[in-house]
């Protein structure tokens, strides 16, 4: 073994040490800020008045902006069960992108469409739109048909024909519990500085869905859908309350957040050339409104619920999280110039910096690390003892941060109340350190090779659909992300 | 080292043991804190409707504890909605005689804003003799939480005081102004309303839009006389709030206002005045609605055909000619308006 090798990978594994201690204060703090919101939002739940935002005529109109595509056999039960929201003031604007299959015929027989118009009320650059169509017997649905061009293109179809001064961008086969839009449009109506808000994101898996509403809450069998229910607990009740809580909130997930429409539209609407148009829209908006010198408030709210289907598969969960982090080069990439910038306050100073450090290069450093470590093994660099010692650290710390989630899922919001769910939840913290979060790792780390491939690139996400029956389980495999998405 | 191994993995064993019993120690306890407040709740329910000695007890548990007093600002709305008056009168007896009144008026001065905002709407759940000058000060309270409890509190009270509390709030400008109005939108509220719509001033002219939107939410009809002067002495906003306010409490002297209004050069208050009318079931206004299916404002065109559609068979029968007709402006709007009649509709018309 050359002495210059050994030296060289000595220092890497003690940098490697410094970067983790580093990334666990972060985490720790974060978490930290994050218990203090979430009991902070239990106090106050007894004087907020949700309801009656919800059924005032005062509050703010929300205009759902719902890009489909390809949607067609959960197109129909997913805009019934929006339109029994408990906030009435809303209209839902289905933007059919293109399909290749019967979405558009779903929704014509489904709600006895018949041809409208609607004039414009943004200059966005869009593709062509084919056609516009109301519904007689619901009024507040509209549909729009037109090219292909992308979620980002199809959101910006909708703010164009969106009428109301709150556009909220869903997934079109997401299922909004009936309560969360009152409980966003609150964060609106009790301060108007905030231009976006957004919903925690749960995952719909293993719970039983009918006629578009969750009725019972419980996790999936599969241990691979259970690691990414606690993954989304970690990001959502750690990370970004914590960085709402800071003032530095930078991801509203694109399956559900509120803004302001006229913001929207003077930021120039979504990014149809990025993967991570949700992100990018966000961090657009902070700089456009911090070099405009407007005052900005982006904010995460920890109880609307908004339920996805989580990959049941490991292949899907891949190209998920490749495109998730090629989003994040692209957007870090094209905002390159507020990195660091004391113009753009702390978000400039510290967030982006955080973000750049931990999540756009962490991965690679993580992969390099463990490179590192099986070299210090090979050539008898370090003692096992200490490596025994530093994973044992790596995977209990995860623990901690895991099991500080369940928690305080468990102290606000009790959403899995079974002992059999909570079980699941826990085994999934354990388990997932073994083999799951290296995967992950090296996924986000083979992002960057896919980056220069396949930019622009979705992936296919095959759905199971929301029925009657629970979401049924599938593949057992682990994860990686500490407190990502 | 073999020893130095075992060491490290019986630790970490043990600290998922500890992690795992903590998240077990505290569903345990979450689902005891449920279903404590469960039956708190239902006790709670069963003696303010029942009127027995058990309210002293609860409320006397309330007095020292938070969680308790969350649980009477959950049960007392939902079973005064029956019988607000008996119930809340007798809260408030049993309130003031165990102290938890005193208690809630000292938690109005709370470092936390939760407290204060908590205490602020059980006050108006119970409506203490003192409510409103106790809890008008929070209108301008440093959390905005605590300002939105503090309005729904003053509302709950009813009274010429709270009306004028939120008034104030209104001019001085620290909440959202629909918050305010939505909870003067009460006939109770009504005289104090029209009384500073009275007061001149430009503070005065600049709340005349927002009370006279808050009239509109009261739908009182005495505030009739002030809207009808407002529509026709008013700037463009004021004229359109008082429109669409009118269309809730309006008599036929509105109606024929409205009519009028139709022919008005700001194209808003025609707009406004076709949807109002359409709410005011004005048939009478047909033919000038029909004349305004041509107007150079998409929102004009758009409104009076709406209306039309909403007035029975006359208006139906209106739409079909324009649409038939040779202005391709009405003619457009029409045919999409009749489009999206239901079908019922259609079938009356």
């Amino acid at each position: 073994m050359p002495g210059a090798l050994g030296d060289a990978i000595r220092i890497f594994d003690l940098f490697m040490i410094g970067y983790f201690a580093v990334l666990a204060v972060i985490y720790t703090a974060l978490a930290f800020v994050g218990w203090r919101s979430v009991e902070d939002y239990v106090a106050r739940r007894p004087m907020r008045d949700y309801n009656w935002v919800g059924r005032s005529p005062l509050s703010l109109p929300v205009s759902i902006l719902a890009p489909a595509y390809n949607e067609g056999p959960v197109i129909v039960p997913a805009m019934r069960a929006l339109m029994a929201s408990q906030f009435v003031n809303f209209e839902v604007i289905v933007i059919n992108d293109g399909s290749k299959d019967d979405t558009l015929h779903q929704l014509k027989d489904g709600f006895g469409l018949v041809p409208a118009s609607r004039v414009p009320r943004a200059n966005l650059v869009t593709k062509a739109v084919r056609g516009l169509w109301m519904s007689p017997t619901e009024p507040r649905i509209v549909v729009i048909d037109k090219e292909n061009g992308g979620k980002a293109d199809a959101l910006n179809v909708g703010l164009r024909y969106a009428r109301n001064p709150l556009v909220c961008a869903i997934d079109a086969d997401t299922i909004l519990d009936p309560g969360a839009l009152s409980r966003l449009v609150w964060e609106f109506q009790s301060s108007p500085d905030t231009i976006a808000t957004g919903g925690i994101v749960r995952i719909v898996n293993g719970s039983t869905v009918v006629d578009g509403r969750v009725i019972e809450v419980k996790t999936p069998t599969s241990i691979l859908a259970n690691i990414q229910i606690l993954e989304y607990l970690r990001a959502f009740l750690g990370a970004r309350v914590g960085w709402s809580r800071l003032r530095m909130l930078m991801i509203i997930s694109g399956a559900f957040g509120l803004f302001r429409r006229d913001a929207v539209i003077e930021a120039g609407g979504w990014d149809t050339s990025t993967v991570g148009e949700d992100a990018e829209l966000v961090l657009r908006l902070h700089r456009t409104r911090l070099e405009q010198g407007k005052p900005c408030r982006i904010t995460f709210f920890p109880d609307p619920i908004c339920w996805t289907e989580a990959p049941g598969d490991l292949r899907t969960l891949i190209r998920q999280r490749d495109r998730w982090q090629r989003g994040l080069i692209e957007m870090l990439g094209r905002h390159r110039r507020m990195i660091g910038n004391p113009r753009y306050g702390r978000l400039g100073m510290i967030a982006l910096p955080y973000f750049v450090i931990f999540e756009l290069f962490g991965p690679v450093i993580e992969v390099f690390g463990y490179a590192a470590l099986l070299l210090s093994i090979v050539f008898g660099l370090a003692s096992p003892q200490v490596i025994a010692l530093m994973f044992a650290l790596a995977v209990s710390y995860g623990f901690v941060l895991s099991f500080l989630a369940i928690l305080m899922e468990q102290r606000a919001f009790r959403r899995y109340p079974g002992w059999r769910c909570l079980g699941r939840l826990v085994a999934a913290a354990v388990v997932e350190n073994v083999a799951y979060r290296q995967v992950m790792t090296i996924v986000r780390a083979r992002s960057w090779w896919t980056y220069r491939r396949s930019a622009g690139s979705w992936g296919e996400m095959t759905r199971a659909g929301f029925g009657a029956a629970p979401i049924p389980a599938t593949v057992p495999s682990t994860d990686g992300v500490l407190l990502g998405d | 080292m073999h020893l130095t191994v075992t060491s490290y993995v019986l630790a970490n064993t043990a600290a998922t043991a500890g992690l795992v019993v903590m998240v077990a120690v505290r569903k345990v306890r979450r689902d005891r804190r449920e279903r404590r407040h469960g039956s708190n709740q239902d006790h709670l329910r069963a003696a303010l409707l029942s009127g027995g000695d058990d309210l002293d007890r609860l409320f006397r548990r309330a007095v020292g504890r938070a969680a308790y007093q969350a649980d009477l600002a959950v049960v007392l709305p939902r079973v005064s909605s029956t019988d607000p008056d008996w119930i809340i009168g007798r809260a408030r007896v049993h309130a003031e005689r165990t102290g938890l009144a005193r208690r809630l008026r000292r938690r109005l001065q709370s470092r936390r804003p939760a407290v204060r905002g908590t205490a602020a709407a059980l006050i108006g759940h119970l409506r203490l003799k003192d409510g409103p000058a106790l809890v008008g000060p929070l209108l301008r309270d440093r959390d905005g939480d605590v300002r939105l409890a503090a309005a729904g509190a003053l509302a709950r009270f009813g009274t010429g005081e709270a009306a004028s509390a939120l008034i104030e709030a209104l001019a001085a400008g620290g909440m959202p102004e629909e918050r305010i109005i939505e909870r003067l939108g009460h006939q109770w509220a009504t005289p104090t309303i029209l009384t500073s719509l009275q007061a001149t001033g430009a503070e005065a002219m600049r709340l005349r839009a927002p009370l006279a939107r808050a009239l509109g939410l009261a739908k009182d009809g005495r505030a009739e006389p002030t809207l009808l002067a407002l529509l026709a002495h008013g700037d463009i906003e004021q004229r359109v709030c008082a429109a669409r306010a009118l269309a809730t409490c309006g008599s036929d002297h509105s109606r024929l206002a409205l009519q009028h209004c139709l022919a008005d050069d700001s194209w808003e208050v025609r707009a406004q005045a076709a949807s109002s009318l359409a709410c005011l079931g004005a048939v009478e206004a047909v033919p000038d609605l029909a004349a305004n299916l041509t107007h150079r404002a998409w929102w004009v065109r758009a409104n009076a055909a709406n209306a039309l559609a909403r007035l029975g068979t006359p208006g139906i029968t209106a739409l079909e000619d324009a649409a038939a007709g040779d202005d391709p402006y009405a003619s457009e709007r029409a045919s999409e308006t009749l489009a999206l009649v239901p079908p019922a509709q259609r079938g009356v018309a």
